[in-house]
């Protein structure tokens, strides 16, 4: 109940399908999930698992169609935000939540200056003159270490390089003080040296504005340092969830297990890299039972047959896995 | 900017000398000019003579260095039929063929671009297929045709609007329509296309993931970036523009320069025709110039290389 009362954001059973030519793709099967204020969680999964599409469901930014919601709530300080006329949902999309993009090179208008677009979204937010958010905009960038930013102000995307041009968007998504900033693996289009730096950023302005925190990546290692709690996904489902502590040092799920021995065992073996055998299931037609059971070493009867429940382990650790029943 | 403007003047110049040279050398190839404009009966003495004093027996070089500096102080000569110079022929009659032309361009943008615009937003929906529809009819159809509808339809049947001459402003709608129509269908299509291209931009994402209004991203966002390969595409088409100009002044005996061009070939007056060739070339080189220019103005990445 105490939980409840601090809870932000609260994702209820999403589920989301494809409908394209090859049939429906059920790309995210009943996401559950909440997220407290101030609290910084990490989204963790191999590509297609479904990760981005969860979060650009909550901030209902699918393409309609081919995507559809077909059930499910996202509950933002108790309001709904699938069920929100457009026009509420677009004040809060850049004041209230914030997102930051995977592409800073594609993400940001190519045929207008740096100035022109934060302005924009500055003045449709707080009402300002033209004038008044071009100074904001500027304290903006400084805020996130962009040198000389009044003449940064005047350029062009093209005319910055990556890790400036994601500086922008990080600048742009802070613009309103958000209470939530949803970051969309923000560093997986830049250099390596240069993906610490923006790390470091987000972190810093999440903790000097009390925001919350989705940080979506395959990045093992920068999950480990900016979030509290994450949430492993596979296909569309999360399979686990626990803090970043209780994941490193014991991962329940055995895909979770599989996802952590690419880096403990790195240290100590040398050879070929452990892998996954086996492949991911196509989600155009997810088997009946457990969607891992296929590549699981520990895989039993029953897996395969019916859906693994959700299982509270210990308090805050949740696993999907018939390991963990006492059912089975 | 400047250096990229410079450039792209230098490659016009360069193309406008090249379509001298070639209508220099189509003439040249055509035949014996003499025997065109001297009667049939002249003396052999009177042909050399006039060869002589034409400067037809000179060095092909030298009669195309020449023609060069004739076309370039606009000294194209005499009319063989009016006998009157053939600059001031063209440039009596510029004046109505540019107002159509403008006339023509800016109907079909004003038409065009809207309705590329919402067959974008609404792909593959009724409106779109309606639009697409009469873009393919458009394109169909031959522009004296629909002159001649039009000239029926609203012009004799209802009365509503001359169909000839260029008296009023009134008698301008009909061939604007017209002229305006046959250009209709390839920016449609293109702002069509290229908004659709646009609209699936990540930037495009990054502008609804911050709360801009739709209208706000159709119009400013999206526009400005689709309306870049439309310039290009629009420019490129002032020559089809231009022909289809020569096609409606014929048929609403608009006192144009089209018009002017069809009697001139109609009568083998050939400086005339040689003049009004070599103009529109620099019609069409200049307004893919304006085009070149505009484009850089929008868009800052050719801006700034």
């Amino acid at each position: 109940m105490k939980e409840n009362l601090s809870s932000l954001l609260e994702v209820r059973n999403l589920t989301i399908d494809f409908h394209t030519m090859d049939g429906i793709a059920r790309a995210i099967n009943g996401v559950n999930f909440s997220l407290f204020k101030k609290e910084k969680i990490g989204i963790v999964g191999e590509s297609g698992c479904g990760k981005s599409v969860t979060v650009l469901g909550i901030m209902g930014l699918l393409q309609k169609p081919p995507a559809k919601v077909r059930e499910g709530q996202v509950l933002f300080k108790g309001r709904d935000l699938l069920t929100l006329p457009e026009r509420e949902f677009a004040e809060i999309r850049g004041s209230k939540i914030s997102m930051i993009f995977q592409n800073p090179m594609t993400s940001l208008n190519p045929v207008f200056t740096i100035g022109n677009q934060m302005g924009h979204v500055i003045r449709i937010h707080q009402g300002l003159r033209k004038k008044e958010s071009i100074e904001k905009a500027i304290e903006l960038l400084q805020e996130v270490g962009i040198p000389s930013p009044e003449k940064r102000i005047d350029e062009y995307p093209h005319q910055l390089s990556g890790g400036m041009r994601q500086r922008v968007m990080i600048a742009m998504a802070i613009s309103c003080r958000p209470q939530l900033i949803i970051a969309d693996e923000p560093t997986t289009a830049l250099d390596v040296t240069i993906q610490a730096q923006i790390i470091d950023v987000i972190q810093d302005i999440i903790d000097r504005f009390e925001s919350s925190l989705i940080l979506i990546t395959h990045d093992l290692a920068v999950v480990a340092e900016t979030v509290e709690r994450v949430l492993v996904m596979y296909a569309g489902k999360i399979v686990e969830t626990g803090s970043v502590q209780e994941l490193f040092e014991s991962p329940k799920h055995p895909y979770t297990q599989g996802l952590l021995g690419w880096i403990t065992n790195i240290e100590t073996e040398r050879g070929k890299l452990p892998t996954i055998d086996g492949m991911v299931p196509s989600i155009f037609n997810l088997p009946e039972g457990c969607s891992f059971s296929n590549r699981c070493k520990q895989c039993i009867p029953i897996c395969i047959r019916q859906e693994p429940p959700n299982i509270e382990i210990k308090p805050g650790v949740l696993c999907r896995c018939w390991l963990y029943s006492e059912e089975r | 900017m400047k250096t990229y403007i410079i450039k792209k003047l230098f490659i016009a110049i360069l193309t406008v000398i090249g379509v001298i040279t070639v209508t220099f050398l189509l003439l040249y190839l055509s035949g014996d000019p003499v025997a065109t404009i001297l009667p049939p009966e002249a003396s052999a003495a009177d042909i050399e003579e006039f060869r002589e004093k034409m400067g037809f027996n000179q060095p092909i070089i030298v009669q195309w260095a020449q023609f060069f500096g004739q076309v370039a102080q606009f000294d194209f000569g005499e009319s063989y039929i009016s006998k009157q110079p053939v600059i001031a022929l063209i440039s009596d009659r510029a004046p109505a063929s540019l107002i159509l032309t403008a006339a023509g361009f800016l109907v079909s943008i004003a038409i065009a671009i809207p309705l590329g615009v919402i067959s974008a937003i609404k792909r593959f929906s009724i409106i779109d297929n309606i639009v697409t529809l009469f873009a393919l009819l458009g394109q169909a159809m031959p522009i004296y045709w629909l002159g001649i509808l039009l000239v029926i339809l609203f012009g004799l049947r209802l009365g509503w609007l001359p169909i000839s001459g260029n008296d009023t402003p009134k008698h301008l709608i009909l061939p604007a329509i017209t002229l305006g129509v046959s250009l209709i269908p390839i920016v449609m299509r293109m702002t069509r296309s290229a908004m659709n291209d646009v609209l699936e931009q990540d930037y495009i994402r990054t502008a609804k993931a911050f709360g801009i209004s739709k209208a706000s991203i159709f119009v400013k966002y999206g526009l400005k970036n689709a309306i870049l390969p439309v310039i290009a595409v629009v420019f490129v088409q002032a020559g089809t523009l231009l022909s289809g100009a020569v096609v409606t002044e014929t048929v609403f005996a608009w006192p144009g320069l089209g018009r002017l061009a069809t009697t001139a070939i109609l009568a083998g007056d050939y400086p005339l025709v040689r003049a009004l060739v070599i103009l529109s070339t620099v019609f069409v080189v200049f307004a893919n110039l304006m085009g070149d220019i505009l484009i850089a103005k929008l868009d800052a990445r050719i801006r700034f290389n």
